[in-house]
């Protein structure tokens, strides 16, 4: 069964006209992540309302690929202008930008691309072989655990919240309320609508996510100067010498690659983090360790095979239990509901090819990084002259139109008028966007999925404790909320000591 | 609940000041940090604007006006789109726009184009009628 699958998944992701959007998600994802400012999220997001004429295999590989090919592009402009492309690539200038100053520009910009692919292979790889086992782990899942495990993903909020924990509740809850108007998802209770009849379908999650991650960033970047480069940059050094870098350091390359699956597999996490994490054990264990932050191409590689195998990792909770670990995870998780399809079992069963043509597209994906990466290598310096000015304006209108396409409704670009305004203030007052998106995410699939485990049980609560893997899932949610109650009652314990 | 939790926790926001230390260990410095990066007036930056006074706008004051600026065009877009049609309204939009930021000619007009291209692609693609607003829709109906 499962080698039948993945051969169905292979002739799938192989066969036209998928490999083309395989290609076109890469080139745009490599695009939209070396432009500082633009990130995977917001490029999937405007590209998403665009998949509706696609058939949903060749629409969700478009999207897991745009992701791939911009935690690759995010490189770029981290190398040349010393600025990340996407926070992804943060750890990636501490070391690619020296580089690049010391004329070896070409040289960190192949150890990327290699660095990359390889990474990203490699990861893509140890999760075609872990996906019987997540298959088992998904099939043994039933309404209760559903709903713990969306329990579980909004208490992340305490997690992911970067800042106070109090606004990352507010924005979580914020977004669990936004989930809840319209009709009921289990009785025909009507929630919220001001008595209007186009609010009765509720707020489309996907055109929160456009207004949150495409028009909030556009206002962001409306308030830089233009130009992301004004300085030449210097396109030296070797190709050749790059990959030679990349293939005498496999344990970096892959140990990296592994930390990055691994950190991004927590919902939450994200590949910036992972990307530090690598980078950071990258130099712990390297004997020159004084030389990172000088141009050490140990530290390129590490950066950077973290970030792409971030994106096998990440994967994992979105597809198998619809948890969105990050703002381009919850963007794929729209595309896959968008297109009929319902992360969790169904993923793993009736539509188990779509899931092994998108690992597959990925792990083939990255042969398209190395051509582009290595081919393109000196003709990089254009993508950091681009004018934000030109992207801001067609961005906009492709969020807007985008939007009303979802449902050819007015409502959905007006939501996404006022949750691009919503987002940019909850940047700027230090409210966690991710935290707004759980919420908005999990909360119908909490919702639906607690009331169909209280109609098994006959209103009874045991079900959620008397089941092995219930009650492990209902301790791992009672750490979430209690971790941030215990680390404040340490620290105001610890403040009393010193004083 | 979740109103409960946004309507508890806003307050401990807005009434900061007034709550303990002991209870808010977190004090937050979200804000002015974000803030100085993005170009947002807050106090202190305010405070310097005193303190330059050239004849010259400040770029942070600036920097805030542009963001303003593209919130209130992007909702005059939709609410002329909402009227006319988005394939309409489109152009005009990226032009004024081109025109705000200072733009030459050739590329605001080139990017108008670009913009109508995507407007048009998206209307014969996925068969969507954005050139019809509520407005003409209406006109046309009623043969006004």
């Amino acid at each position: 069964m499962i080698l039948e699958n993945l051969l169905d998944g292979l002739s799938l992701a192989i066969s036209w006209p998928v490999i083309l959007w395989m290609a076109v998600g890469l080139l745009l994802g490599i695009f939209i992540g070396s432009l500082p400012g633009l990130g995977p999220s917001l490029g999937m997001a405007i590209i998403l309302p665009l998949t509706i004429v696609l058939d949903p295999t060749s629409a969700i590989i478009l999207l897991i690929c745009i992701y791939s090919g911009a935690m690759y592009g995010g490189s770029i402009a981290a190398i040349l202008i010393n600025a990340p492309g996407t926070p992804a690539a943060a750890a990636t200038t501490f070391d690619g930008y020296p580089m690049s100053r010391k004329g070896e520009a070409i040289t960190a910009l192949s150890i990327s691309a290699s660095s990359s692919a390889i990474g990203g292979a490699a990861a893509m790889l140890l999760l075609l072989l872990l996906v019987p086992l997540l298959t088992d782990i998904v099939l043994l899942f039933g309404p209760p655990e559903f709903f713990l495990a969306a329990f579980a993903g909004i208490a992340l909020i305490s997690v992911v919240s970067q800042g106070p924990l109090r606004k990352g509740i507010i924005a979580g809850s914020f977004g669990l309320l936004i989930s809840t108007i319209g009709i009921s998802p289990v009785d025909p209770d009507v929630r919220f609508t001001l008595g209007s009849l186009s609010l009765f379908d509720g707020l489309s999650f996907i055109a929160v996510l456009i207004g949150l991650f495409a028009l909030a960033e556009m206002i962001n970047l409306s308030m830089e100067p233009g130009f992301i480069s004004k300085k030449s940059v210097s396109i030296q050094g070797s190709t050749l010498e790059g990959i030679k870098m990349v293939i005498r350091n496999p344990i970096t390359v892959l140990k990296s690659s592994f930390i990055g699956m691994a950190v991004g597999a927590i919902p939450g996490a994200g590949a910036s983090i992972a990307n530090f994490f690598a980078y950071g054990e990258a130099v712990r264990v390297d004997p020159d360790s004084d030389s990172f932050g000088e141009g050490n191409p140990r530290g390129v590689i590490a950066a950077e095979a973290a970030n792409n195998g971030c994106v096998a990792g990440s994967i994992i909770p979105a597809i198998s239990f619809g948890i969105p670990g990050s703002g381009a995870t919850a963007v794929l998780i729209g595309g896959l509901i968008m297109h009929g399809l319902r992360p969790g079992p169904e993923m793993f069963g009736s539509s188990a090819h779509i899931t092994y043509a998108m690992l597959i597209s990925l792990l083939v994906g990255n042969i398209i990084i190395v051509i582009v990466g290595l081919g393109f290598i000196t003709k990089f310096e254009i993508l950091t002259k681009i004018d934000t000015d030109y992207i801001i304006p067609i961005v906009v209108v492709l969020a807007m139109i985008g939007a009303f396409l979802l449902r050819r409704n007015w409502v959905d670009p007006g939501t996404v008028l006022i949750f691009g305004i919503v987002g940019y203030f909850m940047k700027v007052y230090g409210y966690s966007l991710i935290a707004i998106v759980l919420g908005v995410v999990l909360g119908p699939i909490a919702e639906a999925n607690l009331v169909r485990s209280l109609a098994i049980s006959g209103g009874s609560w045991s079900i959620f404790f008397t089941r092995p893997i219930s009650l492990l899932l209902l301790l791992l949610v009672l750490a979430l909320l209690m971790g941030p109650i215990i680390e404040m009652y340490v620290s105001i314990k610890n403040r009393n000591t010193l004083e | 609940m979740a109103a409960t939790g946004v309507i508890i926790f806003s307050l401990t926001v807005v009434l900061e000041k007034y709550i303990p230390d002991y209870l808010i260990p977190e004090r937050d410095n979200s804000k002015s940090d974000h803030s100085r990066d993005k170009g947002i007036p807050t106090d202190k930056n305010e405070e310097d604007e005193i303190e330059t006074t050239s004849g010259e706008e400040d770029a942070p004051q600036r920097n805030a006006r542009r963001g303003l600026n593209l919130s209130i065009w992007s909702s005059t877009y939709l609410l002329t789109s909402y009227l006319f049609g988005f394939l309409w309204m489109t152009p005009i939009f990226v032009l004024l726009y081109g025109y705000l930021r200072d733009m030459s000619i050739v590329e605001a007009v080139s990017l108008a184009l670009i913009s109508v291209i995507i407007a048009y692609a998206f209307m014969t693609v996925t068969r969507v009628p954005i050139d019809e607003g509520t407005l003409t829709t209406y006109i046309l109906t009623n043969q006004i």
